[in-house]
Protein backbone atom coordinates (compact mmCIF):
# COMPACT_ATOMS: atom_id res chain seq x y z
CA UNK A 1 0.00 0.00 0.00
CA UNK A 2 1.84 3.51 -0.73
CA UNK A 3 1.04 6.58 1.17
CA UNK A 4 -1.73 8.17 -0.93
CA UNK A 5 -3.61 5.05 -0.39
CA UNK A 6 -3.12 4.97 3.66
CA UNK A 7 -4.36 8.67 3.31
CA UNK A 8 -7.00 7.83 1.50
CA UNK A 9 -7.98 5.11 3.99
CA UNK A 10 -7.63 7.33 6.53
CA UNK A 11 -9.93 10.24 4.85
CA UNK A 12 -12.69 7.63 4.18
CA UNK A 13 -12.68 7.05 7.92
CA UNK A 14 -10.85 4.10 8.43
CA UNK A 15 -8.86 5.38 10.88
CA UNK A 16 -7.31 2.08 12.21
CA UNK A 17 -7.18 0.65 9.70
CA UNK A 18 -4.79 3.42 8.33
CA UNK A 19 -2.67 3.24 11.22
CA UNK A 20 -2.05 -0.10 10.49
CA UNK A 21 -1.26 0.00 7.41
CA UNK A 22 1.52 2.76 8.48
CA UNK A 23 2.64 0.28 11.24
CA UNK A 24 3.04 -2.36 8.58
CA UNK A 25 4.72 -0.33 6.13
CA UNK A 26 7.10 1.50 8.28
CA UNK A 27 7.64 0.18 12.08
CA UNK A 28 10.86 -1.48 10.80
CA UNK A 29 12.28 1.65 9.07
CA UNK A 30 11.87 4.10 11.35
CA UNK A 31 13.50 0.99 13.90
CA UNK A 32 16.36 1.35 11.71
CA UNK A 33 16.24 4.97 11.76
CA UNK A 34 15.55 5.40 15.67
CA UNK A 35 18.70 2.79 16.40
CA UNK A 36 21.13 4.58 14.29
CA UNK A 37 21.17 7.13 16.72
CA UNK A 38 20.38 5.78 20.03
CA UNK A 39 22.58 2.31 19.32
CA UNK A 40 20.91 0.45 21.83
CA UNK A 41 18.15 -1.77 20.89
CA UNK A 42 16.15 -1.72 24.31
CA UNK A 43 16.05 2.39 23.85
CA UNK A 44 15.28 1.82 20.55
CA UNK A 45 12.15 -0.15 21.45
CA UNK A 46 11.41 2.24 24.16
CA UNK A 47 11.00 4.95 22.24
CA UNK A 48 9.35 3.73 19.34
CA UNK A 49 6.58 2.55 21.24
CA UNK A 50 5.98 6.36 21.86
CA UNK A 51 6.67 7.76 18.78
CA UNK A 52 3.54 5.44 17.04
CA UNK A 53 1.33 6.71 20.08
CA UNK A 54 2.41 10.27 19.23
CA UNK A 55 1.75 9.02 15.41
CA UNK A 56 -1.92 8.33 16.12
CA UNK A 57 -2.87 10.96 17.96
CA UNK A 58 -1.18 13.29 15.54
CA UNK A 59 -2.94 11.70 12.84
CA UNK A 60 -5.58 13.65 13.06
CA UNK A 61 -3.95 17.04 12.35
CA UNK A 62 -2.34 15.75 9.41
CA UNK A 63 -3.36 18.01 6.91
CA UNK A 64 -1.61 16.50 3.84
CA UNK A 65 0.46 19.12 2.81
CA UNK A 66 3.76 16.92 3.82
CA UNK A 67 4.43 13.59 2.38
CA UNK A 68 3.22 11.29 5.27
CA UNK A 69 6.58 9.17 5.20
CA UNK A 70 8.36 12.62 5.95
CA UNK A 71 5.75 13.73 8.70
CA UNK A 72 6.41 10.28 10.17
CA UNK A 73 9.93 11.00 10.17
CA UNK A 74 9.83 14.15 11.66
CA UNK A 75 7.74 12.70 14.59
CA UNK A 76 10.79 9.89 15.05
CA UNK A 77 13.46 12.34 14.89
CA UNK A 78 11.96 14.66 17.29
CA UNK A 79 10.92 11.94 19.89
CA UNK A 80 14.73 10.78 19.01
CA UNK A 81 16.04 14.58 19.94
CA UNK A 82 13.83 14.61 23.34
CA UNK A 83 15.43 11.47 24.23
CA UNK A 84 18.95 12.07 23.51
CA UNK A 85 18.70 15.63 25.59
CA UNK A 86 17.23 13.42 28.92
CA UNK A 87 20.55 10.97 27.74
CA UNK A 88 22.53 14.31 27.98
CA UNK A 89 21.28 14.97 31.34
CA UNK A 90 21.92 11.63 33.02
CA UNK A 91 25.45 12.26 31.28
CA UNK A 92 25.98 14.74 33.31
CA UNK A 93 25.04 13.36 36.67
CA UNK A 94 27.50 10.45 36.05
CA UNK A 95 30.42 12.26 34.81
CA UNK A 96 30.56 10.43 31.90
CA UNK A 97 30.42 12.89 28.20
CA UNK A 98 27.12 11.90 25.86
CA UNK A 99 30.28 10.71 23.49
CA UNK A 100 31.54 8.25 25.83
CA UNK A 101 28.20 6.95 27.29
CA UNK A 102 27.24 5.96 22.81
CA UNK A 103 30.58 4.22 22.51
CA UNK A 104 30.25 2.66 25.51
CA UNK A 105 26.39 1.84 24.40
CA UNK A 106 28.40 0.01 21.22
CA UNK A 107 31.19 -1.69 22.17
CA UNK A 108 28.70 -3.14 25.04
CA UNK A 109 26.23 -3.99 22.57
CA UNK A 110 25.08 -7.71 22.52
CA UNK A 111 23.28 -7.34 19.07
CA UNK A 112 26.07 -6.02 17.50
CA UNK A 113 27.42 -7.61 14.37
CA UNK A 114 29.91 -5.73 12.19
CA UNK A 115 33.27 -5.59 12.26
CA UNK A 116 35.74 -3.14 13.08
CA UNK A 117 35.26 -0.79 10.15
CA UNK A 118 31.10 -0.54 10.66
CA UNK A 119 32.24 -0.15 14.53
CA UNK A 120 34.43 2.99 13.87
CA UNK A 121 31.85 4.41 11.36
CA UNK A 122 29.16 3.98 14.50
CA UNK A 123 31.32 5.86 16.75
CA UNK A 124 32.18 8.37 14.44
CA UNK A 125 28.55 9.45 13.53
CA UNK A 126 28.43 9.62 17.56
CA UNK A 127 31.11 12.11 17.36
CA UNK A 128 29.55 14.53 15.10
CA UNK A 129 26.98 17.51 15.94
CA UNK A 130 23.53 16.90 16.33
CA UNK A 131 22.44 18.26 12.92
CA UNK A 132 25.43 16.75 10.98
CA UNK A 133 24.11 13.51 12.56
CA UNK A 134 20.65 13.64 11.27
CA UNK A 135 21.90 15.07 7.81
CA UNK A 136 24.19 11.87 7.27
CA UNK A 137 22.01 8.95 8.70
CA UNK A 138 19.08 10.32 6.28
CA UNK A 139 21.21 10.91 3.32
CA UNK A 140 23.76 7.95 3.26
CA UNK A 141 21.95 5.33 4.94
CA UNK A 142 18.62 6.23 3.64
CA UNK A 143 19.80 7.82 0.70
CA UNK A 144 16.69 10.32 0.76
CA UNK A 145 16.65 13.39 -1.11
CA UNK A 146 17.59 16.79 0.11
CA UNK A 147 13.75 17.86 -0.23
CA UNK A 148 12.68 15.17 1.53
CA UNK A 149 15.32 15.77 4.38
CA UNK A 150 14.56 19.27 4.25
CA UNK A 151 10.82 19.05 5.02
CA UNK A 152 11.58 16.62 8.12
CA UNK A 153 13.94 18.69 9.65
CA UNK A 154 12.75 22.22 8.61
CA UNK A 155 16.00 23.39 7.29
CA UNK A 156 17.02 24.74 3.67
CA UNK A 157 18.59 22.24 1.35
CA UNK A 158 21.32 24.63 0.83
CA UNK A 159 22.65 24.49 4.55
CA UNK A 160 21.42 20.30 4.86
CA UNK A 161 23.93 20.27 1.52
CA UNK A 162 26.65 21.99 3.34
CA UNK A 163 26.20 19.91 6.71
CA UNK A 164 26.19 16.73 4.79
CA UNK A 165 29.23 18.21 3.38
CA UNK A 166 31.31 18.64 6.81
CA UNK A 167 29.57 15.59 8.23
CA UNK A 168 31.09 13.12 5.29
CA UNK A 169 34.48 14.98 5.41
CA UNK A 170 34.71 14.21 9.21
CA UNK A 171 33.68 10.90 9.37
CA UNK A 172 36.35 9.99 6.25
CA UNK A 173 38.79 11.48 8.20
CA UNK A 174 38.28 9.59 11.03
CA UNK A 175 38.05 6.12 9.73
CA UNK A 176 41.10 6.95 7.52
CA UNK A 177 42.56 7.35 11.03
CA UNK A 178 42.08 3.50 11.48
CA UNK A 179 41.90 1.99 7.86
CA UNK B 1 44.65 10.31 -4.52
CA UNK B 2 43.02 10.05 -1.24
CA UNK B 3 41.02 6.97 -0.13
CA UNK B 4 37.14 7.52 -0.03
CA UNK B 5 36.25 4.32 2.42
CA UNK B 6 32.77 5.88 2.64
CA UNK B 7 32.03 5.59 -0.72
CA UNK B 8 34.86 2.36 -1.54
CA UNK B 9 32.84 0.04 0.98
CA UNK B 10 29.64 1.89 1.07
CA UNK B 11 27.73 -1.77 0.23
CA UNK B 12 29.22 -2.91 3.45
CA UNK B 13 29.08 0.18 5.67
CA UNK B 14 25.83 1.30 4.34
CA UNK B 15 24.17 -2.11 6.18
CA UNK B 16 23.03 -2.02 9.60
CA UNK B 17 25.77 -3.40 12.03
CA UNK B 18 22.86 -4.55 14.48
CA UNK B 19 20.86 -7.65 15.17
CA UNK B 20 17.30 -7.30 16.62
CA UNK B 21 15.61 -10.32 19.10
CA UNK B 22 14.58 -13.26 17.00
CA UNK B 23 11.02 -12.58 15.53
CA UNK B 24 11.18 -9.25 17.28
CA UNK B 25 9.26 -6.96 13.87
CA UNK B 26 6.40 -8.91 13.79
CA UNK B 27 6.05 -8.83 17.55
CA UNK B 28 6.50 -5.39 17.56
CA UNK B 29 4.08 -5.33 14.82
CA UNK B 30 0.90 -6.91 16.55
CA UNK B 31 2.03 -4.75 20.06
CA UNK B 32 2.05 -1.04 17.86
CA UNK B 33 -1.54 -2.10 16.46
CA UNK B 34 -2.85 -2.30 19.79
CA UNK B 35 -2.77 1.64 19.87
CA UNK B 36 -5.04 1.87 17.54
CA UNK B 37 -7.24 -0.54 19.05
CA UNK B 38 -10.50 0.53 20.79
CA UNK B 39 -10.29 0.23 24.59
CA UNK B 40 -12.77 -2.63 25.62
CA UNK B 41 -13.64 -2.24 29.01
CA UNK B 42 -16.60 -4.75 31.03
CA UNK B 43 -19.50 -3.65 32.47
CA UNK B 44 -18.17 -4.13 35.63
CA UNK B 45 -15.36 -2.03 35.46
CA UNK B 46 -17.24 1.22 34.00
CA UNK B 47 -19.55 0.35 37.20
CA UNK B 48 -16.15 0.65 39.75
CA UNK B 49 -16.38 4.71 39.85
CA UNK B 50 -19.90 4.84 40.52
CA UNK B 51 -19.45 1.80 43.06
CA UNK B 52 -16.79 3.78 44.46
CA UNK B 53 -18.78 6.65 44.80
CA UNK B 54 -21.45 5.26 46.15
CA UNK B 55 -19.30 3.67 48.99
CA UNK B 56 -18.30 6.76 50.07
CA UNK B 57 -21.21 8.25 50.70
CA UNK B 58 -22.53 5.50 52.52
CA UNK B 59 -18.96 5.98 55.27
CA UNK B 60 -19.50 9.52 55.44
CA UNK B 61 -23.55 8.74 56.40
CA UNK B 62 -22.74 6.46 58.56
CA UNK B 63 -20.01 8.56 60.20
CA UNK B 64 -22.03 11.46 60.87
CA UNK B 65 -25.26 9.31 62.36
CA UNK B 66 -22.38 7.83 64.60
CA UNK B 67 -21.06 11.02 65.85
CA UNK B 68 -24.67 12.51 66.25
CA UNK B 69 -25.43 9.55 68.45
CA UNK B 70 -22.53 9.28 70.55
CA UNK B 71 -20.87 12.14 70.96
CA UNK B 72 -24.07 14.39 72.96
CA UNK B 73 -22.65 17.74 74.04
CA UNK B 74 -22.94 16.26 78.38
CA UNK B 75 -20.15 14.50 77.19
CA UNK B 76 -18.28 17.45 75.82
CA UNK B 77 -19.54 20.45 77.62
CA UNK B 78 -18.74 22.14 80.70
CA UNK B 79 -21.01 23.24 83.55
CA UNK B 80 -21.03 26.52 82.44
CA UNK B 81 -22.04 25.50 78.55
CA UNK B 82 -24.62 23.08 80.58
CA UNK B 83 -25.86 26.45 81.83
CA UNK B 84 -26.48 28.22 79.05
CA UNK B 85 -27.59 25.00 77.50
CA UNK B 86 -30.37 24.80 80.33
CA UNK B 87 -31.81 28.21 78.88
CA UNK B 88 -32.76 26.67 75.91
CA UNK B 89 -35.25 24.49 77.61
CA UNK B 90 -37.97 26.46 77.04
CA UNK B 91 -37.24 27.09 73.29
CA UNK B 92 -37.77 23.56 73.13
CA UNK B 93 -40.44 22.63 75.63
CA UNK B 94 -42.00 25.79 76.51
CA UNK B 95 -44.29 24.41 78.75
CA UNK B 96 -40.94 23.63 80.79
CA UNK B 97 -41.39 27.68 82.00
CA UNK B 98 -44.45 26.57 83.98
CA UNK B 99 -43.17 23.38 85.89
CA UNK B 100 -40.03 25.57 87.05
CA UNK B 101 -42.84 28.14 88.30
CA UNK B 102 -44.49 25.54 90.15
CA UNK B 103 -41.24 24.28 91.89
CA UNK B 104 -40.88 27.83 93.04
CA UNK B 105 -44.31 28.11 94.81
CA UNK B 106 -47.08 25.39 95.38
CA UNK B 107 -49.63 28.37 97.07
CA UNK B 108 -52.20 29.73 95.37
CA UNK B 109 -52.46 33.60 95.61
CA UNK B 110 -54.77 36.08 94.65
CA UNK B 111 -53.56 37.32 91.86
CA UNK B 112 -54.25 33.32 90.54
CA UNK B 113 -57.74 33.61 91.84
CA UNK B 114 -58.64 36.87 89.68
CA UNK B 115 -57.14 35.37 86.93
CA UNK B 116 -58.87 32.19 86.81
CA UNK B 117 -62.36 34.36 87.20
CA UNK B 118 -61.27 36.74 84.83
CA UNK B 119 -60.62 33.63 81.93
CA UNK B 120 -64.54 32.00 83.50
CA UNK B 121 -66.09 35.25 82.47
CA UNK B 122 -67.29 36.29 86.20
CA UNK B 123 -68.61 39.13 86.27
CA UNK B 124 -66.65 42.44 87.47
CA UNK B 125 -69.14 42.72 90.92
CA UNK B 126 -68.12 39.06 91.90
CA UNK B 127 -64.09 39.89 91.97
CA UNK B 128 -65.02 43.17 93.91
CA UNK B 129 -66.23 40.62 96.26
CA UNK B 130 -62.98 38.85 96.33
CA UNK B 131 -61.15 41.75 97.53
Amino acid sequence: MTDKEIIELYREGKTESAFNQIVRLYSERLYWHVRRFLCSHEDTNDILQDIFIKIWAALPSFRGDAQLFTWLYRIATNEVLNFLRKQKFKSLVSFESMQEMMEKKIDEDAFFNGDEVQRQLHKAIQKLPQKQRIVFNLRYFDEMKYEDISEITGTSVGSLKASYHHAYTKIKDELQKYF
Amino acid sequence: MERDILKDSADKLKKMPYEVPEGYFSMLGSKLEKIAAPQKTSAYKRLIPYAALAASFLLLVTIGTYFLKHVTPSDTLSDEDLVVFAKIIPTTDPMAIYYSQETESQEITEDDIIEYLIYNDIPLESLELIK
